[in-house]
């Protein structure tokens, strides 16, 4: 195939799986990232060898703002990287093919990704990797250009790697590395190349991590890992294996410069397969990343949408669908309507609940002190950035701490793409009043109408809600309806039953929303009171069919043997899959970490 | 090429130039904002260069700063004084005055705001600073950095950080650095979780100690080493931390139990100073004479409590007095507790004690109620002469944010003390000259080379000590003796002094770290 069109033809595959599969995890990559161009934050950078390749990595991290942007930039460090293979190693028109196979694995590094993302300890991962074998690759380039036939070709070999350590980190021993193999393949130079490389490729990085005055702040441990983003596969190794197959298959490369068309296919194919089948497919994963998306611009009829997708849910996206029920006015109206569940999170890593969804869901519901720390620690623990500083910046404006809202606006403010949401927030620094006339504020100031201290537990995300919200005393309706919706969630019914006698009389019996009305009526129910169900006869007058409706699962709960057999599962789900009941006597383990 | 190096240095060079014409300007009544706030101070005859910004709207702008000698002149609006000039400059003006004008240029013309004047005291101020930088988080501390600061310059040295740790699980909560009468030879910083001790450092030696021991309720907290002696005085304390989700002050921390020990730093040996049940001691700091002790005291049975019953919604009830107890350094026995400043009369609450060098004044931490006066935005400083028993608010430091961790220079004639009074949330050092009458003057922040760097870190500045040298040792030895060495045990001299059964290790809260860390989910 001819060099242009082989190009093409990658680069067109790059960007459908990217913009079609990994649209979402391109723009979470830029909230989730952090640039500017001040001294102190670039400098922090080269506190540990390979800082360039994390810094260039942040910095192009911005372009994913845009996911086509993103995916395109992607696309063309790929092909770079492919088209400095077919130099350097000289591969001929079929073995051309076999440069791609890096390339393709440093995609299936990004596509791999799953929830441990959210806990990003190193910035720029999405990019540094790619730049770090395009600088590997590209000293090898350079031996060959100016170096490989001079006798003292050896000596760049021993500077590369003291030289580029401190920028490309354990890249730069990796250029060397493959100098050594294209000097064995070539039989010339070996001795003197392969003495410098791990000479030096050992002192280096050893003198880095342990002379004092070098690297103060080197975490030496990871000294022969410096410039890999080595943080994120502490406990989660199955990121890794993409850069070690992208590492292999360079290795590899010298040797296959006239591999026939057999093995070049069936290499190519192998690497697709292991694209295809690596690839995080997982449905709750992406749904997650797009109800995110549409949280973080509040359109909410969006995340509904997802949420009515999801079968079998994460309670991350049933937090969200919450949100959305919430400022669409219908919580407690709709919220057993949609699926339900605790689906555990697909990821090999400990990713908690709470670190990924904390911050937007605390703070649409109205628990923004709580949000404000949640933000403050999962960016402390981990990354900070753009995401977390935003809604520290939103709870600064809503506490009236306008000082250190603008702190936090202006550095969001430093990165590229932003200027949206600057704009939009930064206009309430000047004009504190437009607050009162604002949707988003509009909705979250009741919430935060308490009466007295209310202590956080602070133990997760879902748990913080459930002591905040149940044993609130009524203030008003808004956190009324967060009050019973998380009493449901609860399954206290005493509780439940305690509020909605206590605070009948405040709204009008045709503001008893549908959740409240089945909830009530099975309380009644599961009682046993015939007085107590008479009273709850009356005050759900309105509700008739709701009555109905749960004579009938009482008579099909009492004809039952055993409500846990797929068959009665089914059964029930198809009847009443859509009421708190169903929620009540089969969704069950709704802990969340 | 050359022609291009040419062009390059004329556009520095002309860019670099303080702009003529300056000199004819004409008085402007504007009010001059400059941020830092440098304006009418009292500064150190060796502090580093005061950088500030004109914030006035400008298109040229020139800064003079005039005294004995020759006048510094400097291109705005980011004013980077030089240092060897600015040294100059306040080694001929100690004792003197310096006089700051500033220039700026308005549609074509020069105008000039009226002059401020900063003294330069004849005192200075002690050569380092430590202190910890730390997000102002609650339990988690992945970027935690100790770093020692040269005053006369910009240069930070880390003391330690966690980033030498291998895994973020493994890192540690460093706090509570010490060192003993304002010297760097030797000092001590607890180092909480996964290899944790209290890090003691002699000299060329150094050990990590596992601090708990027979019935004492934690690890050794808040410390303060005796000025002569080889004994540090600590506190120990059950501590709880919890959370508001609604109230302006976010969290609240308050002891279940405290106590304080002698620790003996060559023996290794530790024995109860004060342990009142019915009282929580905390705070030790010693005088500078080394024969009495100083401490925060609450009496919980004023508001019908013991140790065993003390709960959340009491923690704003909790109000700290200042107490003292003498000690025979020879005997190294305690004489009985005396009251020093009695807030919690006042309804106040007073902790962290801070007598002066000099031996003539406590400060103290005061705020409304309870001992975690960082979150208090009632806490302030304030100032009890000993001479006369007098206590009043250092109203010419305080802020209506929270003024709260503070220390003097040895030679008592400056105070550092932390405050939220930039934004409500990061915490910034700032200095303030105390005369010989007693009186503080106009307070400022720590001078950075970068004078925008205190609105662009995301960091809060914690307990600043002073020194007069630099620490010797490198984070990498501390790292070695932290997590690679094993801890030296301490005994317990005595027990339970009043008869009461005291917690047992198992039972009790543990060190504040550990209760705070234990609370997030991992």
């Amino acid at each position: 195939m001819k060099s242009w069109k082989s190009s093409l033809c990658f680069i067109a595959f790059c960007l459908a799986f990217l913009l079609i599969f990994k649209a979402d995890l391109l723009n979470h990559f830029q909230q989730y990232n952090l640039f500017n161009f001040d001294g102190d934050f670039l400098w922090k950078f080269f506190e540990q060898p390979g800082g360039l390749l994390a810094l260039a990595g942040a910095f192009l991290t911005q372009f994913c703002h845009y996911p086509l942007v993103g995916a395109t930039l992607t696309a063309i460090l790929l092909l770079s990287l492919h088209r400095l293979n077919v130099k350097v190693f000289s591969l001929n028109s079929l073995s051309e093919l076999l440069g791609y196979i890096p390339s393709f694995f440093l995609l299936l590094f990004i596509t791999r990704l799953d929830y441990s993302i959210y806990l990003q300890k190193t910035y720029g991962m999405l990019f540094s990797p790619i730049l770090g074998f395009i600088s590997s690759v590209g000293i090898l380039a350079l031996y060959r250009k100016f170096f490989e036939k001079c006798r003292w070709g050896f000596v760049f070999t021993a500077l590369v790697i003291p030289v580029l350590y401190p920028l490309f980190g354990v890249y730069a021993i990796f250029g060397a590395v493959l100098i050594v193999l294209v000097c064995i393949k070539n039989k010339s130079n070996v001795w003197t190349n392969l003495a410098a490389a791990v000479l030096l490729g050992f002192a280096v990085p050893m003198l880095c991590a342990n002379l004092d005055g070098i690297y103060i702040r080197i975490n030496r441990h990871y000294a022969f890992f410096a410039g890999v983003p080595y943080m994120e596969f502490v406990d989660n190794f199955l990121c890794f294996v993409p850069l070690i197959l992208t590492a292999v298959s360079l290795l590899g490369l010298p040797f296959l410069k006239n591999a026939g068309l057999k093995l070049t296919i069936a290499l190519l194919t192998a690497a697709l397969l292991l694209v295809g089948f690596g690839t995080n497919w997982d449905y709750n994963f992406h749904s997650v990343l797009k109800m995110e998306r549409a949280v973080s611009v509040q359109d909410w009829d969006k995340v509904l949408k997802l949420a009515r997708k999801a079968e079998n849910p994460t309670r991350i996206q049933v937090l969200y669908r919450n949100l959305a029920l919430y400022h669409k006015g219908q919580l407690t109206e709709k919220m057993f309507s949609y699926p339900d569940g605790a689906a555990e999170l697909a990821t090999p890593a400990y990713v908690p609940v709470s670190f990924i969804c904390s911050s937007p869901v605390l703070y649409y519901c109205g628990m923004i002190n709580t949000c404000e720390r949640m933000s403050m620690e999962v960016s402390v623990s981990y990354c900070k950035s753009i995401h977390f500083y935003k809604y520290q910046a939103k709870v600064a404006l809503i506490t009236g701490e306008f000082e250190l809202a603008q702190k936090y606006i202006n550095v969001i403010a430093k990165n590229w793409f932003e200027r949206k949401w600057v704009n939009r927030y930064r206009n309430f620094l000047n004009n504190p009043s437009e607050m009162d006339n604002d949707k988003e504020f509009a909705m979250l100031r009741p919430l935060m109408d308490f009466d007295g201290l209310d202590m956080d537990l602070g133990l997760t995300v879902e748990k913080s809600m459930f002591s905040h919200f149940s044993e609130l005393n009524y203030t008003n309706e808004y956190l009324y309806e967060w009050q019973m919706a998380m009493l449901m969630i609860q399954k206290r019914e005493y509780l439940f039953m305690q509020k909605f006698y206590d605070h009948y009389d405040r709204f009008p019996q045709g503001k008893i929303t549908t959740g409240i009305a089945q909830t009530v009526a099975l309380c009644a129910g599961i009682s046993g009171d015939r007085e107590m169900m008479a009273t709850v006869a009356s005050m759900l007058k309105d509700h008739t069919s709701i009555l109905r409706n749960f004579s009938n699962l009482a008579k099909a709960l009492n004809s039952s043997n055993d409500l846990q057999t797929p068959e009665s599962v089914k059964w029930f789900k198809e009847r009443f899959g859509e009421t708190y009941w169903f929620y009540y006597y089969f969704i069950n383990g709704i802990e969340s970490n | 090429m050359k022609r291009f190096l040419l062009i390059l240095a004329s556009v520095f060079a002309l860019t670099c130039c303080v702009p003529s014409g300056y000199r004819d300007a004409q008085p402007l009544a504007e009010e001059l904002i400059v941020y830092p706030d440098y304006t009418d101070l009292v500064i150190p005859c060796n502090i580093a260069p005061m950088n500030f910004i004109v914030k006035n709207e400008a298109d040229a702008c020139v800064v003079e700063i005039q005294g004995k000698g020759e006048p510094i002149v400097l291109k705005g609006p980011e004013v980077s004084i030089p240092l060897d000039r600015w040294k100059k400059a306040l080694e001929e003006n100690k004792g003197g005055e310096m006089t700051f004008t500033v220039y700026v240029k308005r549609d074509g013309s020069w105008l000039r705001f009226a002059d401020f004047t900063n003294a330069v005291a004849s005192d200075p101020i002690d050569e380092y600073i430590t202190y910890r930088l730390i997000e102002p988080g609650y339990s988690n501390y992945g970027q935690l950095v100790l770093v020692q600061r040269r005053l006369s310059d910009f240069k930070e040295k880390d003391l330690y950080n966690n980033s030498l740790i291998m895994e973020p699980v493994n890192q540690q909560c460093i706090n509570c650095h010490s060192f003993q009468n304002y010297s760097a030879e030797r000092f001590q910083f607890h180092a909480r979780e996964k290899s944790g001790g209290t890090l003691i450092v002699d000299g060329d030696k150094a050990k990590k100690l596992a601090f708990k021991t027979g019935d004492l309720i934690s690890n050794a907290v808040y410390p303060s080493w005796h000025p002569s002696e080889d004994l540090i005085a600590y506190s120990v304390n059950s501590t709880v931390q919890v959370f508001f989700s609604s109230d302006r002050q976010r969290l609240e921390a308050y002891d279940l139990r405290s106590d304080l020990v002698l620790y003996d730093v060559k023996t290794d040996e530790v024995k109860y100073i004060v342990n009142d049940s019915l009282h929580f001691e905390t705070f030790p700091y010693w005088a500078p004479d080394g024969k009495t002790l100083y401490y925060a005291s609450a009496d919980i049975t004023l508001f019908g409590a013991n140790s065993k019953t003390v709960v959340t919604p009491m923690c704003r009830d909790i109000r700290y007095s200042i107490c003292s107890v003498s000690f025979d350094p020879q005997t190294r026995e305690f004489g009985s507790p005396q009251m020093v400043f009695d807030a919690a009369l006042d309804s106040l609450s007073a902790v962290t004690p801070r007598p002066s060098p000099d031996g003539k004044y406590l400060l103290s931490g005061v705020g409304s109620y309870g001992s975690f006066h960082i979150w208090h935005d009632s806490a302030d400083l304030y100032l009890t002469d000993l001479t006369t028993g007098q206590t009043r608010p250092l109203d010419e430091v305080n802020s209506d944010d929270a003024d709260s961790f503070k220390a003097w220079s040895s030679n008592s004639r400056w105070i550092v003390f932390t405050t939220r009074r930039d934004d409500g949330a990061y915490t910034r050092l700032y200095l303030t000259y105390f005369d010989k009458d007693g009186r503080a003057h106009k307070p400022f922040i720590l001078p950075q080379e970068d004078p925008e760097q205190n609105l662009r870190l995301f960091k809060a500045y914690n307990v600043p000590e002073f020194t007069r040298d630099e620490v010797k040792w490198s984070p990498k030895d501390i790292e070695q003796i932290l997590l690679h060495s094993e801890p030296v045990h301490t005994t317990q001299l005595d027990g339970p002094k009043d008869g009461e059964v005291q917690n047992s290790p198992s039972q009790s809260g543990g060190n504040v770290e550990s209760d705070w860390h234990s609370s997030f989910p991992q």
